[in-house]
């Protein structure tokens, strides 16, 4: 564990080298005992790929008393089954619903088909969230289909967009302007400001996307 | 029974209900939001006898007209502007007794760039993630997320409060009015500055930089000569969270300045933290200012903020 100072009310502590399962279930772990043991040292965390960000309250602790409180803390042998829920999320994949699937197979020498049985076949760990409400990104997407960020962003991503970029994937919970390569839409809500619990996951859980029909996917609340 | 309120006549350009911000809902990607200037905050809440967290309208440049439909008790503070309580002048860093059919304004912003006005008791509205702060990008807090418009109704308890309170220029946060020049930025460098280029490194606290026009409430770009070295400056870190103040140093090698409603991870190297007066004196800049960075150590940086927020609860107001 590396502790640095991130501010006047805050610190960074790294859990790892990179981005790697490792890290984020170290990253995890940091924050569920962070949670059960100071809570109220705490004004707010921020967990992302290999990083935790602490914003503590300086009126009830000090930089060196929270330094102190993290290195104590136990990490290691806290196997919580808890840990890493597994959800899966419908994609309708299409050149309808994803102007850039086409696009990722002429370039990578695939079919649409492959792509699209390649970004669903694999199981993706949420590292961070962040860059807009509810946004999620998750990794690491397959070699054979990962495609760089479009060179001039979209003004307009639809809400529910599957997209690519690099080797991180993601579904936009909400419409905004974004670079990311699009493949399909995904009918779920991400994210609901009026919900008791507005995002379904966080940092350190699983995701899988599970192909749908146009059909399957309007059925499900989808829209084009 | 109608509700007790403001209507909205004018809305000026930007004005935004806050309060203190959200917290505990990083993880979910939700910023903190809250008043840019949190002193003035602080003050105009207290002028009219609130508590720290209560909900007031962050007015940006000014151009704002209220009218009361009961009465209440307002106290204002922030950056200068001529005020107006039905076509009167009346005193900034102060509060005042309306009554029904009462008509506040609120004129350009001729000092500074934000005033703030409390009510007593608080603007009345539902809170989203525990606070009521707008974060315009997010569409969260506030009236639907949005700022202030014309025909809105900004709901408060009436009644007439507690006696109207001044804060004489003295008791005052001298950083609101500073004009013309130079303005220092102190930063206390974090632990990347250290991987920093030398070259860059001397830049950052040799040269000066204008804000850019490209300055909002999450973050401000800065204009002038690149950073000598910024070719070298890794990209693309893994991203990590970040907090107000964050001063971040993109291939561009002109630094941005993260604020109030900065996004939550970044992946561009970091030079360190402007510490928290800094940024709510950053708060009253307008783009074309220059500014400089001064390095400051991490105790001094929590003296500093320590020491201003004791002279603030020890500075009484007195009887308008």
């Amino acid at each position: 564990m590396d502790i640095r100072v991130a501010g006047e009310n805050a610190l960074i502590v790294y859990l790892g080298d990179g981005v790697c399962a490792d890290s984020t279930s170290r990253v995890q772990r940091l924050v569920h005992a962070l949670e059960r043991q100071c809570r109220l040292d705490i004004i707010d965390l921020i967990p992302s790929y290999h990083s935790v960000v602490v914003v503590f309250d300086p009126r009830r602790t000090s930089c060196r008393r929270m330094k102190a409180t993290l290195l104590a803390l136990p990490l290691e042998d806290t196997d919580n089954p808890a840990l890493g829920k597994r959800i899966e999320l419908p994609v309708y994949y299409s050149g309808e619903s994803g102007p850039d699937l086409e696009r990722i197979a002429q370039l990578r020498q695939l079919t649409t088909d492959e792509v699209i049985r390649i970004h669903s076949a694999t199981e993706y760990r949420v590292y961070a969230v962040g860059f807009a409400p509810g946004f999620a990104y998750l990794g690491q997407v397959d070699d054979r289909i990962a495609t760089p960020r479009l060179d001039e962003p979209r003004r307009r991503v639809a809400r529910g967009s599957v997209a690519i970029a690099d080797q991180q994937t993601a579904v936009y919970p909400s419409p905004s302007p974004g670079g990311w390569n699009l493949i399909g839409l995904c009918p779920t809500p991400l994210f609901d400001a009026t919900a008791a619990t507005p995002m379904a996951f966080g940092v350190g859980d699983l995701i899988r996307f599970l192909p749908v029909s146009r059909s399957e996917y309007l059925r499900l609340g989808g829209s084009l | 029974m109608s509700l007790s309120g403001f209507m909205v006549s004018k809305a000026g350009p930007l004005t935004l209900i806050q309060d203190l911000g959200r917290t505990g809902h990083f993880r979910q990607g939700l910023t903190v939001g809250g008043p840019a200037d949190r002193l003035s905050f602080l003050w105009a809440n207290r002028l009219c006898g609130n508590r720290a967290n209560t909900t007031a309208l962050e007015i940006t440049l000014g151009g704002v007209i209220l009218e009361a439909t009961d009465c209440c008790q307002i106290a204002l503070a922030g950056g200068e502007a001529p005020i107006l309580i039905n076509g009167q002048p009346a005193r900034n860093w102060c509060s005042h007794p309306l009554g029904p059919g009462d008509r506040v304004e609120i004129q350009a912003i001729a000092q500074g760039l934000r005033i703030y006005l409390a009510v007593h008791g608080g603007f009345q509205l539902a809170k989203s993630f525990n606070s009521t702060a707008t974060v315009v990008r997010e569409q969260v807090g506030g009236l639907s997320g949005e700022p202030l418009k014309r025909g809105d109704f900004l709901a408060f308890i009436p009644g007439r409060g507690e006696p109207d309170f001044y804060l004489p220029p003295a008791g005052r946060p001298h950083y609101v009015n500073t004009t013309g020049g130079l303005t220092l930025l102190r930063l206390v460098p974090g632990w990347q500055y250290q991987a920093l280029p030398r070259t860059l490194r001397r830049d950052l606290f040799s040269r000066a930089f204008s804000l850019s026009r490209e300055g909002d409430r999450m973050g401000i770009r800065l204009e002038g000569s690149p950073l000598t070295g910024r070719e070298h400056v890794t990209g693309n870190l893994i991203s990590e969270g970040i907090v107000a103040g964050t001063v971040q140093i993109p291939p561009s090698g002109l630094p941005i300045i993260m604020m109030q409603d900065h996004q939550t991870i970044g992946g561009y190297a970091k030079a360190g933290t402007v510490i928290a007066p800094d940024l709510w004196k950053l708060a009253h800049l307008r783009p074309g200012r220059e500014i400089r960075f001064a390095p400051l150590s991490s105790p001094r940086a929590r003296a500093i903020s320590r020491a201003l927020m004791g002279d603030y609860e020890a500075t009484l107001p007195i009887r308008a």
